[in-house]
């Protein structure tokens, strides 16, 4: 039995090896995704407790923060601790951002004060503590490229701001741009150079800690009432749940693609194990007569087939969850730079045990299902290679009465030889399509049209954002109408609601606008109306009230629509200039321009030389900074899903073409002996593969027309943007389908290279 | 009388193995094959038949020596050369028959003629005209190999040798395989062909096959030793028999 089973590994090496890859390149991403779907949570968690992480965060005013709130806080119900700390407030334009600017909500906080929650640690430092600088949160430092002994410049009501950076800090609640804050830790002579500068707000921050059966959700709403009613505004109010989602979503998303793609993958290696085998035993059926005839039974003989595949799949697999291991830190690290805390991924032994497990038994039960049909040939037939379940067969194609070519209906007459062969070819052309075609669309989405990318991610996308005052801004308006640039009213305010605070659209109109990021009902028109963010639909219905409070004003709104809001989390509102000066009192000075054709560095310089305006940031170069960032990331990932994709192609193809040239063996040195040359038979062999990979692809990517909206949709809603602006464009599809068709050929062609060396004589030798 | 010479086969030589397992199949091997001929080619088991004719039609390659075949030297020819040449010029019939079993017989015998013509219904109708021949009715024509009898998947197999008019037809004991009736109509095949003028070199251990040869060339340890014209076949001639009977006594058959 023993001896069988080597007989029949070695009798298939190249096969199994193959199978073997595929096996283990299934386990490199089933495991690395189970891994970090186990140990990404943990880590935040783990790390979020060793820092003792407050459960809520609220910052006000340093002047309203009266002695005795901080007792009042830890009075109320459900918490456990409080703590207070200081720290200066500002929108900071940050300079230099991956080579552009971009506009922050900033903490700065004094890095020698003394926290009992929400500590940091210094995960990485140049130079003395004691020299002026700032210490950044790893997502500044990844994503913004700011490295220590470097510089890190800010723009900040019209003054530059410098620091050098000392260091990179790990803290868990503004440390990345996720929950709509980042926290930058001073020197204290760097905070001591801005602590009384104008351009900051010195505000109080009080961290909670909740007792271990509270409801957070439930406390920080106590928590926004209590502050409210003491006439306090909150400038952020934050809960560790909403901030864990907005560290974790991108590593979720991941896990979630990962895992999608293992089970593609997965479904296409058990069609490979049970076309191998059903190929095997039309092979070898002479032989397993035989060995039927003196004495082995259907069980041995099954398992002398079945035994290989789970020999080859168990190492396979342990391979492959082993090398995932050298992978998970790598990914770990691209994780950490939008997450804002790194880990390093150890072995898990679920994980491990949910890879190996899973895929065996699946491809066992696979395989001893396809080997089933052993027990069902008899001794004498096997020998004299009858399959008295199978039928004889057709003529397919007639050569005399078929239309076309008689080379053609030769091709014609191969592909449709084998159902197992094209069933197995246009699986994997069907499943490898999916694959390409969403990495095609993605790469169109962020490079040919990067737009649909930016304003999924983004909200409005403006070419200069100007913000004057009220004495200059008749007079910018003017200078702008007369240069004949389309101006349209437009900021951002932080409000508070009924569970803290969130960032508020205000808008002239948002018809003029260019982005739509309403996904349900309208934006508001009048002044009554409010559209709400996401994370607002469950709780919110087109025509229910909504309150928003600022600066201690409070009214209510009509919510008139949904919007989308991926940096915010959905925790975002739009009211119009009309509706937001009911509770200010007061009007924005600010503007979104679009140039449309005038080059925006020198005309933000005009504007700036004009004097009616306090700051000009150019809108459009930090887009571009964005989506050159975003582009070589996805360009990266969608080269390495197509490095995959060809790699499990070559493999797949292997044991198919390999089968194939077996299987026709004697068809090959009859057709050479009566005049074939190789290169006919290789591109007949192809030829038979070809109409079957067109139709796989072909029928995926018309397909794609439907799925792939789906599948954005589906990845994006789990990033908070319910309505994505991604085109889906035929070309690509076509395109990408040709492309995979045609990698399969050339593959194919590379593969029939054997053919070459059957000879018609050995045909003869061997008969 | 001068005869064409259609093969011209000068010191060949073959050996399989190498080393101590080396074994010369012939050596310094001459000999002619003449237009219009059913040349047959006897000798005992591994006097090296078989490796002389695949030689002869390009299937294999001498390992010294030159063979000439309609005036071209084919022993410089790479293999996909040979395959080209094959085409025209060789037809193969093979004891184990090797019939492609997912295709009709018509269909295999398109499939050879489709590599010389593109006219498919010229190939149609002549291989037609060879089933008629060969006396294959029009429904068998149609069926798979695996389905129909011995006899009549070899004359299948003939009529595949001979759809592209080959300049000769080469058997390798193209009834080892069958019973006496079947023998007898592949045979019967043969000679109608013959008499049609087609030359045919066939390989064979059966006296009652060679008779159908108007020469039988005897091998034995990679040399010719014995070269025997019959005359034209004729159904009832004693004389041939006998003169064929002694030839092979003398041959030490």
């Amino acid at each position: 039995m023993g001896g069988l089973i080597r007989h029949n590994l070695k009798k298939a090496k190249g096969q199994f090896i193959s199978f073997g890859l595929v096996m283990m390149i299934t386990a490199v991403i089933l495991n690395t995704s189970l891994v970090l779907l186990f140990q990404t949570g943990k880590a935040y968690d783990r790390l979020f407790d060793e820092l003792d992480t407050a459960d809520i965060s609220v910052s006000v005013p340093a002047a309203l923060a009266y002695d005795g709130l901080e007792n009042e806080l830890e009075d109320m119900s459900g918490v456990s601790d409080v703590s207070r700390n200081s720290a200066l407030f500002a929108s900071a334009a940050l300079q230099e951002f991956q080579g552009s600017e971009f506009t922050m909500n900033t903490c700065f906080y004094r890095l020698s004060d003394e926290r009992s929650l929400t500590k940091h640690k210094v995960s990485s430092q140049a130079g003395g503590a004691d020299d002026a600088g700032a210490y950044i949160p790893l997502y500044l430092s990844e994503l913004g490229g700011y490295r220590s002994g470097g510089r890190i410049r800010y723009i900040i009501g019209g003054e530059e701001y410098s620091f050098v950076v000392k260091g990179v800090i790990s803290e868990m609640q503004y440390g990345n741009y996720g929950t709509g804050f980042i926290g930058i830790y001073l020197t204290d002579k760097a905070y001591g150079s801005i602590a009384e500068d104008g351009n900051f707000t010195q505000i109080s921050e009080y961290l909670l800690k909740t007792d271990r059966d509270a409801d957070v959700t439930a406390v920080k709403k106590m928590l926004a009432e209590h502050i409210k009613e003491r006439g306090i505004p909150a400038l952020a109010l934050l809960d560790c749940e909403t901030t864990r989602k907005s560290r974790t979503m991108v590593s979720d998303t991941i896990v979630l693609f990962l895992a999608v793609f293992a089970l593609l993958v997965l479904i296409v290696s058990i069609f490979l194990a049970r076309f191998r085998i059903k190929n095997a035993i039309d092979e070898e059926m002479n032989e397993m007569g035989v060995f039927k005839g003196i004495g082995f039974t259907s069980r041995q003989l099954m398992c002398s087939q079945v035994v290989p595949y789970g020999i080859v799949c168990a190492a396979g697999l342990v391979l492959g969850t082993a090398l995932s291991y050298t992978l998970l830190p790598s990914v770990a690290d691209i994780l950490a730079v939008q997450s804002g805390f790194s880990y390093v991924p150890v072995f898990d032994i679920r994980a491990a045990g949910i890879t190996i497990g899973s895929i065996l038994l699946t491809v066992l039960v696979f395989t001893v299902l396809a080997a089933g049909r052993i027990k069902g040939l008899e001794a004498i037939n096997a020998v004299r290679g009858i399959d008295p379940h199978r039928p004889a067969g057709k003529n397919r194609f007639p050569l005399d009465s078929s239309k076309g070519p008689a080379g053609l209906n030769l091709i014609l007459k191969q592909a449709s030889a084998s159902s197992g062969r094209n069933v197995l070819l246009f699986a994997v052309t069907f499943v490898m399509m999916i694959l390409l075609a969403f990495t095609g669309v993605l790469l169109f989405n962020v490079n040919i049209r990067p737009d649909n990318f930016l304003t999924t991610l983004s909200e409005e996308l403006p070419d200069i954002r100007v913000q004057s005052d009220e004495e200059h801004f008749e007079e910018l308006k003017e200078l702008i109408a007369s240069d004949g640039v389309k101006a349209v009213g437009y900021g951002t305010v932080m409000a508070e609601y009924s569970d803290g605070s969130i960032p508020v659209i205000v808008c002239e109109d948002f018809a003029k606008l260019e982005n739509d990021i309403c996904y349900e009902g309208s934006h508001p028109k009048r002044g009554e109306e409010i559209a709400v963010g996401s994370a607002f639909a469950e709780n919110y219905s087109i025509g229910d009230s909504f309150r928003l409070t600022l600066n201690g004003t409070s009214r209510e709104y009509r919510v008139c629509g949904f919007i989308q809001s991926v940096n915010n989390n959905g925790l975002i509102a739009e009211v119009t200039d009309g509706g937001y000066g009911e509770i200010s009192g007061k009007q924005l000075y600010s503007l979104n321009l679009y140039t449309e054709g005038l080059d925006t560095d020198s005309y933000a310089g005009r504007l700036r030389d004009s004097g009616y305006t306090e700051n000009v940031s150019n809108a459009a170069k930090e887009t571009k900074a964005m989506q050159a960032m975003y582009s070589s990331l996805i360009t990266v990932v969608a080269a390495l899903l197509f490095i995959i994709t060809v790699l499990i192609i070559l493999l797949i193809l292997y044991v198919i073409m390999r089968s194939m040239i077996t299987s026709l063996k004697t068809y090959f040195g009859i057709s050479k002996a009566i005049g074939f040359t190789s290169r006919q038979l290789i591109m007949q062999t192809v030829g038979s593969i070809a109409p079957v990979v067109l139709m796989g692809a072909v029928v995926s990517a018309v397909l794609g027309i439907f799925y792939l909206p789906a599948m954005f949709d589906g990845i994006f809603s789990v990033i908070g943007a319910q309505k994505n602006n991604f085109e889906i464009p035929v070309t690509v599809l076509i395109v990408t389908a040709l492309v995979l068709t045609a990698v399969n050929i050339i593959i194919g062609v590379l593969l029939c290279r054997p053919i070459k060396k059957i000879t018609a004589y050995s045909l003869i030798k061997e008969g | 009388m001068d005869r064409d010479v259609i093969i011209s086969a000068r010191h060949l030589k073959k050996v399989f193995g190498s080393g101590e397992s080396e074994q010369v199949i012939y050596s310094d091997f001459d000999i002619d094959i003449y237009k219009g001929d059913f040349t047959v080619i006897m000798g005992a088991s591994g006097a090296g038949k078989s490796t002389l004719m695949y030689s002869l039609s390009g299937m294999d390659k001498p390992d010294a020596g030159t063979i000439t075949f309609c005036g071209k030297e084919i022993t410089g020819m790479n293999s996909d050369e040979l395959a080209v040449f094959r085409r025209r010029n060789c037809g193969f019939v093979f004891q184990q028959i090797y019939l492609i079993d997912k295709m009709s017989l018509l269909d295999n015998v398109i499939t050879a003629g489709s590599l010389t013509s593109r006219n498919k219904a010229d190939i149609v109708k002549r291989a037609n005209e060879l089933f008629d021949m060969v006396n294959i009715p029009d429904v068998t024509r149609r069926k798979l190999p695996s389905l129909i009898s011995g006899g009549e998947a070899q004359r299948a197999g003939i009529v595949r040798a001979a759809i592209n008019q080959p300049t000769a037809i080469f058997a390798d004991e193209p009834t080892g395989a069958l019973n006496s009736n079947n023998s007898d109509a592949v045979l019967d095949v043969f000679s109608k062909l013959n008499e049609n003028g087609q030359s045919i070199i066939m390989v064979t251990h059966d006296k009652k096959s060679a008779l159908r040869g108007n020469r039988v060339v005897y091998i034995r340890d990679g040399e010719i030793c014995g070269d025997c014209g019959l005359g034209k076949y004729t159904s009832e001639d004693s004389a041939r028999t006998e003169k064929l009977e002694s030839f092979l006594k003398d041959m030490g058959w």
